[in-house]
């Protein structure tokens, strides 16, 4: 961690900063502004935590415990669990509505998002079962 | 799974915080270890048991209504 944050924080900044250059030059449209300002704002919050954690010692302490801490590791992988089961009902529930409510191009998107959870779920539970 | 951790800090007059920086981990995990709420890795449990200088046994109280909840 000790200097990922601040390189992640400087390469958010300065891709925001191309996408504002290529916006203001007018080869690019404002969505690519949005972007810009999106990744100048989180790349400031890397820089600003990362000096943090490397100035404040008692802030680099907890940072370490909170994220090395087993018990908060097993919630986040049981909130990802529950996030791609919630996604999968969901996505399902909008195939239907969207189709009954007859918007066919939004229930198709759906579906597409919903093979592909199910795809990567399938991908990477065959990865792990060789893996362990 | 029960476990004796709570007890056995308390008979060595340790502070759940001072517990939870020795074992690398955060104050509210002792607290739903101790609660019954969280079970441990093996490799915190083996930690731990190791810190009290007793076996896992010692610490941890298997119940084979434990084994059929799973």
């Amino acid at each position: 961690m000790k200097n990922k944050r601040l390189i992640v924080g400087i390469i958010g900044i300065a891709l925001g900063i191309l996408c504002q250059i290529l916006y203001f030059t007018g080869t690019r449209d404002t969505f690519w502004s949005a972007m810009g300002g999106g990744l100048i704002g989180a790349g400031a919050i890397h820089l600003y935590l990362g000096i943090k954690y490397n100035k404040n010692a008692n802030y680099r302490e907890n940072y370490d415990t909170e994220t090395k801490d087993e018990r908060n590791r097993y919630i986040s992988m049981k909130a990802w669990s529950w996030s791609g089961y919630l996604f999968i009902f969901i996505s399902a529930a909008a195939v239907v509505g969207f189709k009954l409510t007859g918007y066919d191009s939004l229930s198709q998107f759906s579906s597409y998002a919903l093979c592909l959870l199910l795809a990567i779920y399938c991908i990477s539970y065959f990865v792990l079962r060789r893996k362990y | 799974m029960k476990n004796r951790i709570e007890e056995i800090r308390k008979s060595k007059g340790i502070k759940q915080e001072d517990f939870a920086k020795t074992m690398g981990v955060s104050r509210q995990t002792i607290s739903s270890l101790e609660n019954g709420r969280y079970n441990p890795s093996i490799f915190l449990a083996y930690k731990i048991a190791r810190y009290f200088k007793m076996t896992i046994e010692e610490v941890f109280i298997f119940d084979e209504e434990d084994l059929n909840k799973r």
